[in-house]
């Protein structure tokens, strides 16, 4: 995940260039101003709190948490939020048995207390957020997904900001107060992302490709393997001809439940099967391979085509 | 992705029964065997996955008794991420009568 310093700095104004300013102020001797400054600084980091204004890592997960929180997203945007809420991103954690990692294997912890960032290498894509964390919160979501505090882990999840700010761009570092979308927004109406900036990949299937695996990740101490569609795409898909993006198979009219829901079996059911055509055929016939043996033979041929833009299955 | 392919006779006895299985597999890359889950999985050595724009064939040719009459050829394709967790996609059956058609 690319990430440029200062990144949970979601505040409109960073607190240190706050201080400078008083300082400037007092020093050039404009005294009124420096108070008026002070005051200013004052209230507005109050103010701001809820937005987790902070150029550190977080050091409780419920810091963190709050620095990426996206209920208030829900206000205007409620559709996409709603449809985001039913997707497997609102769940990341919620079905890959990170408990049974914890407790067996490589990642493997005594006690919670003892787990640190190395034990998540899953969450490089499962819940990016915690980059900007430290050991102590990952030892909390240790605790959480031991003891199966599913209200906990519930809130650990590919939300907003992970799209649309953290991963929103990769020519270049995001910008800490931006948001990135389909196109400009001139004026957002939020107190701490007053800027949405069009994103020229928000659209491509490199955006998804982030997380949704090349092969083998080799970033950590023990690789893991997880994903490998989006190699598959880059590399089966796109040289036999395909043309498609991930969004316009898995985004639909902008639908951010990002189909298939593997818990709507009935759902998932069918897009397989408009995924996978298949035709059978079957005839019976005597074939005489030893001269005067006639054995009595059914032949059945199956023929399943794709539409799909990577191999079935991937994840 | 698992392909079944079953013949049953007019008393629903199975005189044919085979399966394919369609997936990427992989090793830990620290011996040979086949392994399961992210973190032990590192690369892919034998994929007979669904390809894009690659159409699946296969021919099931099976050797039947003498004196078969009816039969049914059920071919089912499902999804099972894990033993018994299946998810049907097609399902399909075709009825030959053997006395007939020889």
């Amino acid at each position: 995940m690319k990430k440029e310093q200062n990144l949970t700095m979601v505040g409109p104004q960073p607190i240190k260039d706050r201080v400078i300013l008083f300082i400037g102020a007092m020093f050039r001797g404009r005294w009124f101003t420096g108070l008026c400054c002070l005051a200013f600084l004052s209230v507005a980091t109050f103010m701001n709190a809820p937005l987790g204004a902070s150029d550190n890592e977080a050091q409780s997960l419920k810091e963190l948490l709050t620095r990426y929180d996206t209920s208030r997203c829900r206000e205007c945007h409620e559709e996409i939020y709603v449809q985001w809420e039913k997707s497997h991103h609102a769940r990341s954690i919620m079905d890959i048995f990170m408990d049974g990692y914890l407790k067996e294997g490589v990642l493997a912890v005594k006690s919670p207390n003892e787990a640190t960032r190395k034990n998540f290498p899953c969450f490089k894509c499962h819940f990016p957020q915690l980059e900007h964390a430290s050991d102590q919160v990952a030892s909390e979501i240790a605790t959480a997904i031991l003891n199966k505090d599913q209200e906990t882990m519930k809130k650990l999840n590919i939300n907003c900001l992970v799209c649309h700010r953290d991963m929103g761009i990769v020519h270049g570092f995001p910008k800490k107060d931006v948001l990135y979308g389909k196109t400009d927004v001139a004026e957002h109406p939020d107190d701490g992302f007053k800027n949405v900036h069009k994103s020229p990949i928000m659209t491509q299937s490199v955006m998804c490709g982030q997380c949704h695996g090349l092969g083998p990740v080799f970033d950590f101490e023990y690789p893991v393997q997880c994903a490998t569609l989006y190699g598959s795409y880059l590399h089966a898909y796109i040289p036999a001809g395909g043309t498609q993006t991930c969004q316009e198979c898995h985004m639909e009219k902008a639908n951010h439940t990002c189909p298939p829901d593997f818990k709507d079996r009935e759902d998932t059911s069918k897009r397989l099967a408009q995924a996978l055509p298949m035709q059978v055929e079957a005839m019976f016939y005597q074939p005489q391979i030893d001269p005067g043996k006639l054995v009595p033979t059914v032949l059945v041929e199956t023929r399943i085509t794709s539409r799909a833009g990577h191999r079935i299955p991937d994840g | 992705m698992v392909l079944d392919v079953t013949i049953r006779d007019e008393m629903n006895r199975t005189l044919y029964a085979k399966r394919k299985v369609y997936m990427p597999q992989s090793t830990d890359s620290l011996g040979n065997a086949m392994v399961y889950g992210p973190t032990h999985k590192l690369g892919i050595v034998r994929d007979t996955s669904i390809q894009p724009f690659a159409p699946k064939t296969e021919t099931f040719q099976a050797s039947m008794p003498e004196g078969i009459g009816k039969i049914r050829v059920n071919v089912d394709l499902s999804y099972q991420p894990r033993p018994g967790d299946v998810y049907p996609i097609h399902h399909k059956t075709v009825e030959l009568d053997l006395g007939k058609e020889g």
